[in-house]
């Protein structure tokens, strides 16, 4: 009874609490904007970080990256902030937050110059940047734009890579894009005047291949990956004379010739006489594949 | 002891419930106009709220009081960015964010590096750091024709359709928004498309206004 008699004491004081409103006990209400803050860094943050406002030196080293040699010295820009793991969670902890922030600018602040160091990395951290950027800006505020803006094909078709969805609905995705007026890469219309689908997922996918292997985004590989592409069907050693048919594009004919879509600006150049300005071909057309070793 | 714990746990939902109860009322007593206590919107599909913090005691602290940073580089910027950037305010860009954002014919950028934002943005920005603007990086243009951009035969770009841009950084002695915008008008994007937010997170803050981590809305 008296255990009982307790707890019922116990509830009215946190009822009690709850309303007068003592920092800390109360869950709701007051501290709802702060409580979207979520935890941040409880201390000062990494090493390698560079200062919010240092933009000066870590301009001048993304733009000194590209001539740069060396490993180590690359600021970490992309780089996550550790977070401290021994926060609360849902700890309103907006100060320390601001705190850590100001704390690491200033600190570095004093050592910009390590931050300005040549840095071979900063592409890679520029690309990295860039890829959240178009990311964020694809999946993001950007994105649901109702038929207003054009997107990119690559953008639209990427995002639909990612979320899994058939060739089929990509093929239908890419040409009601076009034609709601995103313009088509050059190479890629059909016999038809369609997009070749096929042809620019698999220019996508190589060049995604691409930039994995840290190949920037150099436009034409030294090497072609014979093999590597279902899609190819073999090299074209020698110069060859090829008709074209129904649905064919000059990407697809170059994916199928060199492994590349890319390389369609190389069939385009041997044939100027016969293809118009519009990089359309026409089926029964004859062109001709200038042999890879020309190229 | 088992009903010890049992007691207990009913005086936690007892609370719970009461304090679900008496929170609306209670919320709101610092609202962000006489008209508005909270602004509410939809952006790409997410919810978004943004009010103020209620804790009437609560007071900007440690680093984000203080008042003097060495300059340069941390300098005071002008009110006016760029001849024909319009200035915003925190009401403007609420109303940015409710009128164009979620609209789709405007995006909010946040022009600081990646792990500054991850530390807490305001709802509904988008990370896109001033470095990734800059004329070296060659996916510059692709991120324009994110923004709208649209690509001519000859490589140049049309500005026509572009989204109005809104940025910010730090505050009015940050430069990064600012040469965010120094790129963008550089790229041909038009003056009138831009926006910036002068006052930035330090003045956002100072407001009590509501600030997420991008990591955790998913």
């Amino acid at each position: 009874m008296i255990r009982l008699a307790l707890a019922y004491l116990g509830l009215a004081v946190i009822v009690i609490l709850g309303i007068v409103g003592i920092p800390g006990i109360s869950l709701f209400g007051e501290d709802e904007p702060q409580a979207k803050l979520a935890p941040a860094a409880s201390q000062p943050v990494t090493e390698t970080a560079p200062a919010v406002d240092a933009v000066t030196p870590v301009l001048a080293a993304l733009a000194r990256a590209a001539g740069a040699t060396g490993e180590e010295t690359a600021p970490a820009v992309a780089a996550p902030a550790p977070q401290a793991a021994a926060v609360r969670p849902g700890a309103v902890d907006l100060h320390s937050m601001t705190a850590a922030i100001l704390t690491e600018l200033n600190r570095d602040v004093g050592t910009a110059p390590a931050v300005i160091a040549p840095a071979p990395g900063a592409d890679d951290e520029l690309t990295q940047m860039s890829k959240a950027v178009l990311q964020g800006l694809r999946s993001g505020a950007a994105e649901p734009a109702p038929a207003q803006k054009p997107q990119s094909l690559a953008g639209l078709v990427t995002q639909a890579l990612a979320e899994g969805q058939s060739d089929a609905y990509i093929d239908a995705l890419v040409n009601e894009a076009v034609g709601r007026g995103v313009s088509a890469p050059d190479g890629l219309l059909t016999t038809e005047g369609k997009v070749d689908t096929a042809v620019l997922l698999a220019s996508i996918v190589a060049r995604a291949q691409d930039e994995e292997q840290g190949e920037g985004d150099a436009p034409l590989p030294d090497v072609v990956p014979v093999g590597d592409n279902p899609v190819m069907q073999y090299l074209a050693t020698e110069d060859l004379l090829y008709t074209v048919e129904p649905g064919d594009s000059l990407g697809a004919l170059a994916l199928r010739f060199y492994g590349d879509a890319a390389y369609y600006t190389a069939i385009l150049a041997a044939n100027t006489d016969r293809i118009g300005t519009a990089n359309r071909i026409l089926t029964g057309q004859r062109l001709i594949i200038p042999a890879f070793n020309k190229l | 002891m088992l009903r010890v714990w049992g007691a207990c746990l009913g005086a936690f939902f007892g609370y719970v419930a009461l304090s679900g109860a008496i929170g609306p009322a209670m919320a709101q007593d610092v609202a962000i106009t006489e008209q508005m206590a909270r602004a509410e919107m939809t952006v790409s599909g997410r919810a978004i709220v943004i009010e103020r913090n209620q804790d009437q005691s609560a007071r900007i602290e440690d680093e984000f009081a203080k008042t003097s940073r060495a300059c340069p580089p941390f300098c005071i910027h002008p009110m006016q960015v760029a001849p024909g950037v319009t200035t915003l305010g925190e009401l403007e860009v609420i109303d940015f964010l409710q009128t164009r954002v979620s609209a789709g014919s405007g995006i909010l950028m946040d022009s600081r590096l990646p792990e500054w934002n991850a530390k807490g943005t305001i709802p509904g920005a988008v990370n896109v750091p001033f470095a990734t603007l800059a004329p070296n990086n060659p996916y510059r243009d692709e991120i324009l024709v994110a923004l709208g951009a649209r690509k001519g035969a000859g490589g140049e770009l049309d500005f026509s359709g572009a989204l109005d841009v809104a940025l910010f950084c730090n505050g009015p002695w940050c430069d990064q928004s600012p040469r965010a915008i120094r790129y963008l008008l550089e790229a041909g994007f038009p003056a009138e498309k831009l926006f910036y937010y002068r006052g930035g997170m330090q003045d956002w803050l100072m407001l009590g206004l509501s600030v997420v981590r991008p990591a955790e809305q998913g």
